[in-house]
């Protein structure tokens, strides 16, 4: 048990010293601090068995502390508005990365339209809100709604279509969504929806500054939370789908189809229920984003956005629950942090995709087989 | 409706627009046939075909041989000589090992190969984000037939454009590696069965496709007269539709698509109010509906060995 | 291993207090005050450093440099200036993260920001809920000054609605054309462009034949020139960055489109010369400002630069960049790092004596001293319209020969 707190810790220190580290030697001695505790975590064999064993035996309060972490963060960045909002963001691509990694990864549906379904949403709680005054928590409710009509209309005749064809046909709806968002003069063009009303919950506006145990904290924190409850939700919903008796058809007919036939399982039916569900998601993701950041515009949802997207669950791990969140929180940070780069930081990007892809494509949390007890 | 001279410029235009797509939708379908990949970095290829095209001559002039025919076509060999080369090397490190697992391993590991090849160009060439010169080193001037400006360089890449597909067309059909490729391309169990050497098949498919891109890139170079570090991005997407639309597997239906493809674009542009703005939708909703109703292509799929 | 429950609970508290500490801890320790004489001031400049707009970008960046470099050597400022460079690739999220990344820096007082106007549009609302005080130095759209009420966000370079008074004036009332036909890329700022050139051609008594919007980035233009080649246009306007303006232009010529070239300030840079080689001869442009050498200090900014030995050069916006900083660094010694005053300070700037000349700012913050120059691409090289050949009658614009034919 205590190693497991200890760990944790640890882990939240050494990530508040990563995020906020500014002189080269923080940076330096935080750098060495992770690569060494990443390498004993990895070569020294006793203590790996001794944390795995630690963690699997007190399950609960590995989660109360990982919940703690994660509520404690925004005090630790409180003197830094921007990282707090990295860490939304970094929320946010837990949702949707749950969302996409039950399509792609649950169900094999191949979906590379995840930028525009969350453009789906974002964009109709900017319409909503903008330009029929409603209030946007409402907006945020329908925004993810509309991204699953969408979705659903759309694919219906396609979904029988295999994984190669399925990618093609989601790439060429993002670049049509893309085109139309930009050209439409109703979507606003190329300057998109602006001044879009922040979430309003029983008359709390969330720019004002909340104040936790003493330490004022940025406005972003609000944002924070919300978004921290709205990817617990998530999480915890697509677990029980995955549990579920649908989660095992869903496996199944990401297998093998010819069996999940003859066990009764339509494939269609599925398949739409699976793409449905994500969307949800995705467009969930995409309507905070869009009360969270005030303004909707092309360029954020691009094709470019819809590989971040499945970045985050391949290297998170396809199919893995727990993948996705790691994936999230590196993936987002990370290119943040390494700004210093300048142009070299796509390069690096790019090539830590391939590095990782080829040899470690399970992902760094790899799905469990599924246990029957 | 505007003037019949009109729409025949504009039925040209799409038509050497065409002629470009069709050569990079080849390597597409090449590769799809032999390793049932799509390989997503291809359109980042042919960037690296046009600049090191682009190098070529550059070299070439710094040392005195500088115009004419002799510089084009040693730019020529040596920038399929490079970019083939390059493209066996990605092959062997991202496409092949990865092309047993899931087709979306492969996209994103290609998709991140052609970031890390576009943003090499940028870093690595000198003042790489600007769009460079290509030296315009075909025969300039034209003629006029029955209102339409057709000048001598659209003939030459048309002629070049065609022998590069012919070229192709020889080796798949004519050879013992192409008849190799289409081997592996049937079934790559029995061919290995039969004697035909996988690795070096696969390298051979992924130097021609790359070879042919290198093609098209230099054409590109010619007839815009310009390269910039960006122009492979959408290529990757467009030949991937336009081997989609014709087919995937079949070499005929991928020329097919991306003449295809060129002529939608030109048309949307060209015939419908604000079509400008909308011909990449039009050209993509046409794809869709293609994949939804008719998924195997125009020309049907995977029959590398006969049209 | 097994502890008693209490003592694990009491240690987990303690843990999880220690280590917020520390998180918190190191996280102001870099925020700890300087222990220099003079008091630091930050400053932040953002601009597209990398991509398409690139060198734009870092020329404004060095202007940006070196006018505090002039400062913090200068013995009589009251603090000592830092700078915060940000990229914002000319892309509005970019922009709006990096906007969010400065103006939530305490330290950063006031910003020198972007040049692209997509990105200078996205981050108005941004430096507004900071409260942080930005100064446009590149950007063009009108609605980045005079679509809102803020106090932040002033502007130092002009907009395009005078750059497009003075274009369609010099394009029908002084050349001759009567007859345009405009392409432009369908980003905020080619549509701008493309709206007030047509509202100000049309007042001027010319025609326009057609208007077609395409892609930025877009490679092949034939579809869109054959169709405004059909029409027979006198002018082909392009509104957009010099990238798809070269492209617009060597495409022309192939397709054998016989009229006059004329662009708007994104077509204004050597890349355009270089790329387009033999096409860019006699292209019309027009910027705001004067070319450097000819600015009331002009002579003294490009010394300045060339001692300060940059890589790259100041490029068409660098003495915006460069005035703007100044003018910020005035409004601080004035009034102290307060972002609320400055911002009072800037926005009431009158008479400023600056090297691009006098500065006065309107009541939306935007600089009201306009001057457009025109230029015409002469033997490889942008040369100012009054000096050129072709004004002096010893060359003539392709335009006016096609007109004659």
């Amino acid at each position: 048990m205590l190693l497991v707190l200890l760990t944790e810790s640890a882990l939240f220190v050494l990530i508040a010293a990563a995020v906020l580290a500014e002189r080269p030697v923080a940076l330096a001695a935080t750098g060495a601090a992770i690569l060494a505790g990443l390498a004993a975590t990895r070569f020294v064999t006793p203590l790996r068995t001794a944390l795995g064993r630690a963690f699997e035996r007190h399950h609960a309060t590995a989660l109360v502390g990982g919940a703690a972490g994660a509520l404690a963060l925004p005090l630790a960045l409180s003197a830094s508005p921007y990282w707090t909002f990295v860490a939304t963001l970094a929320l946010l691509y837990v949702t949707i990365g749950q969302g996409l990694n039950f399509q792609i990864g649950t169900a094999g549906v191949l979906n590379l339209a995840g930028a525009a379904f969350a453009g789906l949403g974002g964009y109709t709680v900017g319409l909503l809100t903008v330009s029929a005054g409603w209030p946007s928590w409402l907006a945020v409710l329908v925004g993810p709604l509309v991204a699953v009509t969408v979705g659903a209309v759309l694919f219906v005749p396609i979904l029988k279509t295999r994984g190669h064809y399925l990618a093609l046909v989601t790439i060429a709806f993002v670049f049509i969504f893309n085109i139309l968002m930009n050209n439409l003069e109703f979507t606003g063009g190329p300057q998109g929806i602006k001044n879009i009303p922040t979430l309003q919950l029983a008359g709390y506006p969330f720019t004002t500054k909340p104040t936790v145990f003493g330490i004022g904290l940025p406005a972003h924190a609000n944002f924070y939370y919300a978004a921290l409850l709205m990817a617990a939700l998530t999480t915890w919903i697509i677990r029980r789908l995955y549990d579920s008796w649908l989660g095992l058809a869903l496996n199944t007919l990401r297998d093998d189809e010819i069996a999940a036939k003859c066990c009764g399982i339509s494939i269609t039916r599925g398949k739409l229920v699976a793409f449905s569900i994500g969307n949800f998601f995705i467009g969930l993701g995409g309507a905070f984003y869009a009360v969270m950041v005030g303004f909707v515009s092309p360029p954020d949802f691009d094709f470019g956005y819809s590989l971040v997207m499945l970045s985050v669950i391949i290297i998170g791990g396809v199919d893995s629950i727990p993948g996705v969140i790691l994936g999230a929180c590196l993936l987002v940070p990370l290119p943040e942090r390494f700004r210093f780069l300048h142009e070299y930081r796509l390069l690096l990007y790019g090539v830590v995709i391939v590095v990782m892809l080829l040899y470690r494509p399970q992902g760094l949390w790899p799905a469990k087989v599924r246990r029957y007890r | 409706m505007p003037p019949l001279e009109l729409l025949l410029q504009q039925a040209f235009n799409g038509l050497m627009l065409g002629v470009m797509y069709a050569l990079i939708a080849v390597g597409f379908t090449l590769f799809f046939g032999v390793l049932d990949v799509i390989h997503f970095s291809h359109g980042d290829i042919f960037m690296l075909g046009a600049f090191a095209g682009l190098s070529v001559l550059a070299g070439l002039h710094a040392a005195g041989i500088g115009g004419g025919a002799v510089a084009l076509a040693l730019a020529f060999l040596a920038s399929i000589l490079i970019t083939g080369l390059v493209g066996v090397a990605a092959e062997r490190v991202c496409v092949k090992p990865l092309a047993r697992s899931s087709p979306l391993m492969t996209l994103l590991a290609t998709l991140s190969l052609g970031l890390v090849i576009r943003e090499s160009v940028l870093i690595f060439y000198p003042r790489g984000a600007d769009p460079k010169r290509f030296p315009q080193l075909l025969p300039q001037g034209g003629f006029e037939l029955g209102g339409v400006a057709v000048r001598y360089e659209n003939l030459a890449i048309l002629a070049i454009g065609f022998c590069a597909m012919v070229a192709v067309d020889l080796i798949i059909n004519r050879t013992r590696m192409g008849a190799a490729i289409r081997a592996v391309a049937q079934d790559p169990e029995a061919a290995q069965m039969m004697g035909v050497n996988l690795d070096r098949t696969v390298d051979a498919t992924f130097f021609i496709g790359s070879g042919l891109a290198a093609v098209a890139g230099l054409l590109s170079g010619l007839y815009y007269g310009e390269v910039h570090f960006i122009m492979g991005i959408t290529g990757g997407v467009i030949g991937f539709s336009a081997a989609a639309i014709g087919g995937l597997g079949n070499v005929y239906g991928a020329i097919v698509g991306g003449l295809l493809f060129g002529m939608l674009q030109t048309t949307s542009a060209a015939l419908i109010p604000r079509g400008s703005e909308f011909r990449d939708v039009v050209a993509f909703a046409v794809v869709m509906l293609f994949l939804i109703f008719r998924p195997s292509g125009i020309l049907g799929e995977k029959s590398v060995e006969r049209v | 291993m097994s502890h008693p429950e209490s003592s694990s609970h009491l240690s987990r508290r303690e843990i999880l207090r220690g280590g917020a500490a520390v998180g918190v801890a190191l996280a102001l320790g870099p925020a700890a005050p300087a222990l220099a004489q003079k008091k630091t001031v930050k400053l932040a400049f953002i601009g597209p450093l990398t991509g398409g707009t690139a060198s734009n970008g870092l020329g404004g960046r060095n202007s940006f440099l070196l006018a505090v470099q002039e400062r913090n050597a200068d013995p009589k400022s009251k603090y000592q200036y830092e700078t915060e460079v940000l990229d914002d690739e000319c892309k509005p999220t970019v922009a709006v993260q990096a906007a969010l990344k400065a103006s939530s820096d305490p330290q950063v007082v006031a910003g020198v920001t972007h040049y692209c106007s997509v990105t200078a549009i996205a981050t108005v609302d941004t430096y507004h809920k900071a409260g942080m005080p930005a100064m446009v130095w590149g950007a063009v759209l009108p609605e980045i000054t005079y679509s809102h009420d803020y106090i932040e966000i002033t502007r130092v370079n002009g907009t395009m609605i005078n750059q497009n008074n003075v274009a369609a004036d010099f394009a029908v009332k002084t050349l001759g054309f009567k007859t345009f036909a405009l392409i432009h890329d369908t980003t905020d700022y080619g549509r701008a462009h493309a709206k007030w050139f047509t509202e100000f051609v049309q007042k001027a008594g010319g025609k326009i034949l057609s208007t077609q919007g395409t892609a930025k980035d877009q490679k092949d233009y034939a579809a869109e020139l054959t169709r405004a080649k059909g029409d027979k246009p006198e002018v082909i306007w392009y509104g957009g960055l010099t990238p798809d303006g070269v492209r617009v232009k060597v495409q022309m010529d192939k397709l054998g489109v016989r009229a006059q070239f004329q662009g708007t300030s994104g077509i204004k840079s050597d890349t355009y010369n270089e790329t387009a080689g033999p096409s860019a001869e006699g292209t019309l442009a027009f910027v705001e400002g004067a070319p450097t050498e000819k600015l009331p200090g002009g002579k003294k900014f490009l010394d300045a630069y060339a001692k300060a030995a940059f890589k790259e050069p100041s490029e068409a916006y660098g003495p915006f960049a460069y005035v703007a900083a100044n003018l910020v660094i005035d409004a601080i010694e004035a009034v102290g790092p307060d972002r609320a005053k400055v911002a009072q300070r800037l926005k009431r700037t009158k008479n400023a004596n600056t090297i691009i000349g006098p500065v006065e700012f309107d009541d939306h913050g935007q600089n009201t001293v306009s001057l457009i120059s025109k230029y015409v691409s002469q033997d490889g090289k942008w040369v100012l319209w009054e000096d050129s050949e072709y004004a002096s009658g010893k060359r003539t614009l392709p335009g006016l020969k096609y007109k004659k034919l």
